[in-house]
């Protein structure tokens, strides 16, 4: 299976719908720390492309969405697919566990 | 790119930020269900996002949490709540007549109402309570598992509220209705007799005169048409079944209750501020007795 991410347990999260406003969103929470996140815009993108497709597509995914190179999104994509790792928002899939989801 | 300027200057707001209601009242489920796990208290979450679609009103937002829990884990549940910042705000004595809930609020996840008991079963709490939770399902919240009670339920308390609620039960009650067959009526029937329901049952159907000798009908009475004070108090005394239960009721009679008028003053009370509450109390209840004197009386004098 190819390497991809997916929710932690104890991620709590919500995608905004099509009537919002602002965009693409997604309102998270680690329910042991219980402070609300929102993700907007193409944060949002990234962190719904990265549960859903493998890591090697998620700049791709994200340059179709945004009209852009893949090459001119690969590093802020990655930067930030680091960043939700270490705050607890998604984590790199083990190889046996299973679908992309968690 | 545009999308990698807004990455780069605001990637995620945390904290101070503003959520949709839905989007807070979904993740709040979630905060409420880790903490029940984590201190061990078995609840079932009720209403709002937790109730099936086929029961659920398009449109309809809820704006607190509700959570039905095991009577003995109540005060597990109140402690592991206030040490994550959830602030008591009403306690049960206060909140209704019913004396069923206590509220806390929490600066980012708002409302959470704990029921300790559902107005309308007549059955001890906790036999109730266990009685819902061997049948309880799972609904998934925020993509967490929350446990709910089972859909026949869920139609059981969606009516049993209903029935108390004057401004919008009705709605609620109809729409419950329609969306269950015949034999699943029979079923919530049959499981309303489990938890002694039938009298506040009977109070979403108009039978409520089938159950005129029970204690609890004056209550319902009040609760499903409303009622001036003065009937409220008269209804509770009656539903009050021991001497202890009847001579608590009396004290409460005459004093004000703290929580309520701090509710009504937005800040705490002073000292003088409650004893011209409770001294005003007789005041209002003489008016009331005065207006429904006043009705009677000509139909007295009609009848002669």
């Amino acid at each position: 299976m190819r390497p991809g991410y997916i929710v932690p347990d104890g991620v709590a999260w919500v995608v905004g719908d099509d009537e919002d406003s602002h965009g693409p969103a997604v309102y998270l929470t680690q329910v042991r720390a219980g402070v609300p996140i929102a993700l907007e815009g193409t944060a949002a993108q990234i962190w719904d492309a990265a549960r859903l497709v493998p890591a090697d597509e998620v700049a791709e995914e994200i340059a179709v969405a945004t009209g852009q190179s893949t090459d001119a999104v690969r590093h802020s994509v990655e930067s930030f697919l680091a960043e939700l790792i270490v705050r607890g928002l998604l984590q790199v899939r083990e190889p046996d566990s299973g679908g992309l989801d968690g | 790119m545009a999308g990698g300027r807004d990455l780069d200057s605001n990637p995620m707001r945390q904290s101070e930020i503003a959520l949709p209601a839905w989007a807070r009242l979904s993740l709040a489920h979630a905060v409420v269900e880790h903490l029940a796990r984590d201190a061990g208290v078995d609840l079932l979450h009720i209403k709002g996002p937790a109730t099936t679609a086929r029961f659920r009103l398009a449109g309809r937002t809820s704006s607190d949490v509700d959570v039905l829990v095991r009577p003995s884990h109540v005060a597990r549940l109140t402690s592991a709540l206030e040490a994550a910042d959830f602030e008591p705000r009403t306690g049960f004595e206060s909140g209704s007549i019913f004396r069923h809930a206590a509220n806390l609020h929490h600066r980012y996840w708002g409302w959470v109402d704990v029921h300790r008991l559902f107005p309308g079963f007549g059955v001890d709490a906790s036999v109730a309570f266990e009685q819902l939770w061997q049948r309880r399902g799972t609904a998934t919240i925020a993509a967490y598992d929350v446990q709910v009670p089972s859909v026949l339920d869920q139609a059981l308390l969606i009516l049993l509220h209903g029935a108390r609620d004057t401004a919008r039960g009705r709605v609620d009650i109809d729409r419950v209705r329609a969306a269950l067959t015949a034999a699943e009526l029979d079923q919530v029937e049959r499981l309303a007799r489990g938890l002694g329901a039938e009298v506040a049952l009977a109070a979403t159907s108009g039978d409520l005169d089938r159950f005129r000798d029970r204690a609890e009908h004056d209550l319902w009475v009040v609760a499903s048409e409303g009622g001036t004070r003065l009937q409220e108090w008269r209804a509770r005394f009656r539903a009050a079944t021991t001497l202890p239960e009847k001579a608590k009721l009396c004290g409460e009679v005459l004093l004000v209750n703290r929580d309520h008028l701090q509710m009504r003053l937005g800040h705490e009370p002073s000292r003088a501020e409650w004893l011209r509450a409770t001294g005003h109390r007789p005041v209002v209840a003489l008016r009331e007795l005065g207006t429904l004197l006043a009705r009677r009386l000509p139909d007295r004098r009609r009848r002669r």
